[in-house]
């Protein structure tokens, strides 16, 4: 590495902020180059500067006057921001508008009916293969393409190295 | 009914007593940051102040394992940011840039600055060049060196203050640090 790029990274040095190879590089490159050392310091001297700056101090009174001020603050909340999107957005719509939204909302719902129905029918169906100890499932997947039957993959490791895995039938 | 704004309204003035113990731990820590990021004592107070506004409203979304000053930082770049976005007069421009003037280009020279009583605090000339000095780097090195060495915060800190990657934190000071290095020559020679 050459000096200039190296100079780059004396900040980084300095605060301790290089991988250990970056650092020994820097450090044997200093050993033979006292341009670079010079470089060295000056940036050392600088932060040395800034860092021996005097603490500011407020004005006495400033933490209760912040204080008074969080008086007439609201902190933010969810429905909040409802209400708010309801007043200035939803209230404003024309009726044709208004009209389409609740047809596609409705649209969501029809498509997504009976999903959860499905998915506790699956839940509850009896088990049929257990490892020999479970930890949480890291993957939930059907156990073929074609299959409705589910795959459920836990993170540890039976006898055979392989993970362990429940196979839940489909109930109908 | 009753019972549940009873019960809202004691969590919410629970929450806001938590809050002030913050701002009466924090706000000193904070207007040091902002003085040295603002340059001066009005800009600081109002930074300070709005910087714990903006935190208490959105309290809610502070994961509490994290350590306050952090996530305050943060907000901090950000209203100083939107500061400077709503008073473009004080926005700082390089030193190095050349300035339109009606007798032509010319260049910008660092005021000698002679301590005020406003800043009675930080007559010390010294400290008053070093501010000043501070002054001349665009504002995103300023901040960086601030919180790097002012506040000792790491380069992984800064960046999340700064909402930055580490690469641009490692650039930013090391432009930063050379900026101050020509303008402090005579105090940061070796």
């Amino acid at each position: 590495m050459n000096c200039h790029r190296l100079s780059s990274l004396f900040s980084a040095y300095i605060d301790g902020e290089l991988t250990g190879v970056e650092m020994i590089e820097i450090r044997n490159h200093l050993e033979g180059c006292p341009a670079c050392r010079d470089e060295l310091d000056n940036v050392r001297a600088v932060k040395r500067l800034v860092g021996r700056l005097r603490t500011a101090q407020p004005s006495r009174d400033l933490s209760t006057r912040i204080c008074a001020s969080l008086d007439g603050v609201a902190p933010y909340s969810f429905l909040r921001t409802w209400a708010a999107l309801w007043q200035g957005t939803f209230r404003k719509l024309s009726p044709t508008a208004m009209a389409v939204s609740l047809a596609a909302l409705g649209m969501v719902v029809y498509t997504a009916r009976g999903i959860d129905e499905q998915i506790t029918a699956r839940a509850n169906a009896p088990i049929v293969a257990a490892g020999p100890s479970l930890t949480m499932p890291v993957a939930i997947t059907f156990n073929q393409p074609d299959s409705r039957n589910l795959r459920v993959v836990f993170a540890n490791r039976g006898a055979n190295n392989q993970p362990n895995r429940w196979i839940i039938p489909a109930s109908d | 009914m009753e019972l549940i704004e009873s019960i809202t309204d004691t969590c919410r003035k629970e929450e806001r007593q938590a809050f002030d113990e913050l701002v009466h731990r924090h706000h000193k820590q904070a207007y040091n940051i902002a003085y040295r990021m603002t340059g001066n004592h009005t800009d600081a107070e109002d930074l300070t102040q709005e910087a714990f506004i903006r935190a208490f409203r959105f309290f809610g979304q502070y994961r509490r394992e994290l350590p306050f000053e952090n996530w305050l930082y943060r907000i901090m770049s950000n209203v100083f940011v939107d500061m400077l976005r709503r008073r473009p007069k004080v926005q700082i421009r390089s030193f190095d840039q050349p300035i339109q003037t009606e007798d032509g280009e010319a260049t910008m020279e660092i005021a000698d600055l002679a301590p005020t009583p406003e800043e009675s605090v930080l007559s010390n000339e010294l400290d008053a060049r070093i501010q000043s000095a501070l002054m001349t780097m665009p504002e995103e090195f300023r901040l960086a060196v601030v919180y790097a060495d002012i506040e000792g915060l790491s380069y992984e800190e800064i960046a999340d203050a700064m909402r930055c990657s580490i690469g641009t934190v490692r650039s930013r000071l090391h432009r930063g640090r050379k900026i101050l290095r020509e303008r402090l020559k005579t105090y940061a020679s070796g």
